[in-house]
């Protein structure tokens, strides 16, 4: 059972930096991307593939923060000649044709059966002992990425993404280029969403098409807007709670005598009803973003 | 300063701005006046590059702005404000004066990280400039707040700091006195003459006329897209044209009093 428990907080805190990145984007810099998964998911197949190609975990690590980053970049670029909404459109449709390439060109990716990594991060440690190094690394990741989210919206950088997410014309009358900043927002939160889907894979041993469909991206916005949209502890909160109840409404299905095969389509509703009742009842989440006080010292 | 060519605009079939040649002076403080609709914010847009002119040329500092990105014209230290002010609610008044500050390092991702130091510097020299220009439009009680929740007054004092602390040479205002209260507005005549005796030059779109004859040097009007007049405030209720523009054809200059002449 604790072995269990451990799963579940290396997830949740894997969830917790996919968290961070959507919340880079949507929370602090209104870009409403509907694709995250699609960085998640270059990050773990980056780490399998280089891992099958022999390269080690930092290896593939780094290319996947590259590439997403780049891909990330590109996405941001679209910004320019689209609508916020028809961008958000665009990214969710980004996102299913990478899933679809994964799919068909098996000969690089595995196909629909994935792909495994086949090598482990901790390769001395066994078991229990195993199971706390990955927890600890990535906690340790996610409160990296917490740092660096920290450093990226409390100064002048974070107050011209707040300012494009609520009112992009006076942005531009300060001066300051909203192309470029949409540009730099999806880079580095698809690098941070890489990261995590790189710990994501080297944990699992294995990734596949099936875990990046937009359900995903779904369950992130949960944790992002169940935790408080545009707060980066609230987001990490909003990872651990959604994670707690995704994985209780497997012993909720036992609860109400539901039919093993049903128990997925339970799960998928839960969060639904969740995210429904946060939109309806308190959209700011749980801990909800504030507005910074600025004293004279810094 | 500021110097526009044959500036035409029209959307669809509709001519907004048929061969518009403005001139504006270093240091001189323009009222931009005219009728609702004869494309005054229509020429604003123009000139800070948030609209694209259908013909025509702009410079600005001697040196062709013509087309130039919006956000490019704001750096050269053209700055606009806008007829409605929009202030985001989720960021406090002191927060959208600081992000108006030009901060290369702080605004850059990478030297965010790698140049600390430079970051912390110009971070508290921005913050030195805020607090001053808070006190300065007595904004102090509500610099916590949320910018949105600002009274409409306010909020225009704020877009004004803004763009003079953005390090603006050259200010567009639109309306700036719209939603301001009478003793609010002769304060403003001061502070924006202030501003022009820091080297700052002056366009301001406005209606009001007592506002104008205080404030301005010179008046340039416009009419259904077209400049009828450009004289000095005392002169303009002298112009047939320009009465004529406001108040019709057949109202004879000097027959209606104004408030505040």
């Amino acid at each position: 059972m604790s072995d269990f428990l451990l799963h579940i907080l290396i997830v949740a805190a894997i969830y917790g930096i996919a968290s961070i990145s959507l919340n880079l984007q949507a929370g602090v810099t209104g870009l409403m991307n509907f694709g995250q998964i699609a960085f998640f998911g270059i990050g773990g197949y980056a780490a399998a593939m280089s891992s099958q190609a022999g390269f080690s975990p930092p290896m593939g690590i780094l290319v996947g923060v590259v590439v997403a980053a780049v891909a990330g970049a590109l996405v941001g670029r679209l910004g320019r000649n689209l609508d916020a909404e028809y961008w958000a459109i665009a990214t969710l449709g980004i996102a299913e044709i990478f899933r679809i390439v994964l799919i068909n060109e098996g000969w690089a990716t595995g196909g629909a059966g994935g792909i495994s990594s086949g090598v482990r991060l901790f390769p001395s440690l066994e078991g229990r002992a195993e199971l706390l190094a990955m927890l600890a690394l990535s906690v340790a990741g996610m409160l990296v990425c917490f740092a660096i989210s920290r450093r990226l919206t409390e100064r002048q950088f974070g107050r011209m993404l707040r300012l494009l997410r609520e009112q992009p014309d006076l942005s531009v009358s300060f001066g300051h280029d909203i192309v470029a900043c949409k540009v730099r927002a999806m880079a580095i939160g698809a690098a941070i969403a890489a990261f995590g889907g790189a710990l994501s894979t080297y944990y699992i041993a294995y990734i596949s098409p099936g875990d990046l469909l937009p359900f995903s991206t779904f369950l992130i916005w949960t944790m992002v807007i169940v935790g408080g949209i545009g707060n980066h502890k609230g987001t990490m909160l909003g990872a651990f709670v959604v994670q707690f109840i995704f994985v209780g409404a497997l012993f909720l299905k036992d609860l109400l005598g539901f039919p093993s095969e049903l128990a997925g389509a339970l799960r998928m509703m839960i969060v639904g009803i969740l995210l429904l009742a946060f939109l309806m009842v308190r959209p700011e989440g749980a801990i909800p973003e504030r507005l910074r006080k600025i004293d004279a010292q810094n | 300063m500021l110097k526009t060519e044959a500036i035409s605009k029209h959307f669809g079939g509709l001519e907004v701005l048929k061969n518009v040649a403005l001139e504006v002076g270093q240091g001189e403080i323009v009222g931009l006046l005219g009728p609702n609709g004869s494309g005054k914010t229509t020429l604003l847009n123009i000139l800070s590059g948030f609209l694209k002119a259908s013909g025509g040329r702009v410079s600005y500092d001697g040196r062709d702005i013509t087309g130039m990105e919006p956000h490019r014209i704001g750096r050269l230290g053209m700055r606009r404000t806008f007829q409605l002010p929009r202030m985001p609610a989720r960021m406090s008044c002191a927060e959208v004066l600081l992000t108006s500050v030009q901060q290369p390092a702080g605004g850059g991702l990478i030297s965010l990280f790698a140049r600390p130091g430079a970051v912390h510097a110009e971070e508290r020299e921005a913050r030195r400039r805020v607090f001053e220009m808070i006190e300065r439009l007595s904004l102090g009680p509500v610099a916590d707040r949320s910018a949105a929740a600002l009274s409409g007054g306010q909020q225009k004092l704020l877009a004004l700091g803004a763009a003079v602390l953005g390090g603006a040479r050259l200010l567009l205002l639109d309306e700036p006195t719209a939603g301001v209260n009478p003793a609010l507005r002769l304060s403003l005549v001061d502070t924006l003459h202030e501003i022009r005796r820091q080297g700052v030059t002056l366009v301001v779109v406005e209606h009001d006329m007592g506002f104008i004859g205080k404030l301005c040097d010179r008046c340039v009007v416009l009419d259904r897209g077209t400049l009828i007049a450009n004289c000095k405030p005392s002169e303009l209720l002298d112009n047939s044209e320009v009465v004529e523009a406001y108040l019709g054809r057949g109202a004879r200059p000097r027959t209606v009093a104004l408030e505040n002449r």
